[in-house]
């Protein structure tokens, strides 16, 4: 076990009130491209109950102890820490499969969070889906949070609500990811825009992640898809990991080109939402 | 029998026959009057140990959405409410068609209500002008506000959001959740947005839904009123007057 120098690491929650758009692989995926940015990094499982992290990340056979076994006493943190079998300075702390979001209170959270800042530059916890104690727990230590969600009006729905609770829980306003936009449903208008999303949420964009097959094979695989150089959804998440980094990274265009028809609409201002969204300066693009 | 009675703000019970008589005094909200008999309740346990109250509307306009929350109130506290009852003829008739056996109370206690001193702003409103409650801020899926007065809201109402009122809503951005203007019956009430594409509006006891289209109603601030017994959206015109 290398010895670390103290650093001052940044606490960083990814969550989304609804389950199912893609929490644990946009966590996984940060947490890989910052490492392969070669920053530490430990990513903390906090989904208790209803464990995945580990999965997407291939290191699943790995698991010894976990997060309880962490807050319980049970061992030392570092003996629940698994290191990543492609990225050295990469850690997964699984949650516990076999307990309930109960097994941890929100001041072990903070206490853990302390203890996990003062070895790792940054700390990704991955929330559990919903608004209850899961989620409680993992906001808890954090210093910043990022909500992901689909250009879907449920999850954007659900999207508001993790967004207003983050408010009330007094940290700072949460940047957001739209993950899974289908360029070609987005053209057609069968899908949600980005500006629609952004419109309804108003919060600071942090990035676009374009729905890519890899994702599907990458994940079962256990192979981060940000670590897959020709992937666009591994390119989004290295543009994100840039980003967080503090580093002025140009959104990714994904709209499918536009027809004529569609753009002399929008001169006429049938188009929608385009003014509200300049008019809010929502972002770099 | 020793009568019991008490006072609780503007609140009255009293004992009488036909057991504990809580009188609802006219004018409050329904709001305000939930935490008035809660706080009683809470406070004077003793006092209400009979489990049983009767529910006097007096000169106040019986409301069934009241009742229930009333209901519900009492029932929450372990009490049961046995019968409600008005001074007023039609107002009994209109009871008993809800299925409440309006009781013949048999001492009626006249008087003026019970004063209390309100504190009084600097400039006291005109008539025309109300002091209305001014919120900055979104609201966003999940947040509910209810104001026993107007009600300015800069910011949007998200879809999920709920606002209620006893009076107008003015919303100083969009509104897309549900608002209700009006709550206790005032159909005078409106709700004013800069641009209108809510998910339900009510104003009094109409309810409006937006289009399945899920398009702004109107693509400029709006103004939705009744008008004719219907809730009807126009667009703001600032050459006209509210």
């Amino acid at each position: 076990m290398e010895p670390q120098q103290e650093v001052n690491g940044r606490v960083i929650t990814i969550t989304s009130g609804k389950g199912g758009v893609g929490k644990t692989t946009t966590t996984a995926n940060l947490g890989a491209a910052l490492a392969a940015r070669g920053r530490s990094v430990v990513l903390l499982d906090a989904d208790i109950g209803l464990r995945n992290l580990d999965i997407v990340l291939g290191l699943e056979n790995r698991i010894v102890y976990d997060i309880v076994d962490v807050v319980e006493g049970r061992c030392r943190l570092r003996q629940a820490m698994i290191r990543d079998k492609r990225l050295t300075n990469l850690y997964l702390i699984p949650a516990a499969q076999t307990r309930d979001k109960e097994a941890v209170s929100p001041q072990q959270m903070r206490a853990l969070c302390e203890e996990l800042r003062r070895q790792f530059d940054f700390i990704l916890i991955d929330s559990p889906a919903g608004i209850e104690q899961g989620f409680r727990n993992a906001i808890a230590g954090a210093d910043e949070v990022i909500v992901v969600t689909n250009p879907e009006v449920s999850s954007v729905r659900d999207a508001d609500r993790i967004v207003g609770l983050v408010e009330a829980a007094e940290l700072p306003v949460p940047r957001l990811i739209v993950n899974r936009i289908d360029p070609e449903l987005v053209r057609r208008g069968d899908m949600m825009s980005v500006e629609d999303v952004t419109e309804i949420l108003s919060i600071p964009l942090l990035g676009l992640v374009p729905d890519d097959e890899t994702i599907i094979t990458a994940t079962n695989r256990g192979e981060p898809v940000a670590l897959d150089p020709v992937s666009r959804a591994g390119q989004a998440f290295r543009n994100i990991a840039a980003r967080l980094l503090g580093e002025d990274v140009p959104f990714m265009v994904l709209e499918a080109p536009d027809g004529a028809w569609r753009r002399l609409l929008r001169a006429l201002g049938f188009g929608g939402s385009r003014q509200g969204q300049a008019m809010r300066g929502g972002g770099a693009e | 029998m020793v009568e019991r009675r008490h006072e609780f703000g503007q609140l009255r019970v009293r004992g009488t026959q036909d057991g504990l008589v809580l009188q609802l005094p006219p004018g409050v909200p329904l709001p305000a009057l939930l935490s008035q008999i809660r706080s009683s309740i809470d406070d004077h346990r003793n006092f209400f140990r009979d489990g049983e109250l009767v529910i006097d509307y007096g000169e106040r306009e019986p409301n069934l959405e009241e009742i229930v929350a009333l209901q519900r109130l009492l029932s929450d506290r372990g009490l049961r409410l046995r019968a409600v009852t008005s001074s007023r003829a039609e107002h009994q008739e209109r009871l008993r068609s809800w299925g409440f056996h309006p009781l013949r109370l048999i001492e009626r206690e006249v008087g003026p209500p019970p004063v209390r001193p309100l504190p009084l702003p600097s400039t006291l409103p005109t008539e025309g002008e109300h002091y209305a409650q001014y919120v900055r801020r979104t609201l966003r899926s999940g947040m509910s506000i209810t104001s026993d007065g107007d009600l300015v809201i800069v910011g949007d109402v998200n879809p999920g959001a709920e606002v209620y009122a006893a009076g107008d809503v003015l919303v100083w951005g969009v509104l897309r959740g549900t608002v209700h203007a009006g709550m206790h019956g005032n159909h005078d009430a409106m709700i004013a947005a800069l641009r209108l594409m809510p998910t339900q509006l009510r104003i009094g006891s109409l309810v409006a839904r937006a289009p399945d289209s899920g398009r702004a109603l109107l693509d400029q601030p709006a103004v939705a009123r009744v008008l004719e017994g219907a809730i009807v959206v126009e667009p703001w015109r600032v050459d006209r007057k509210p």
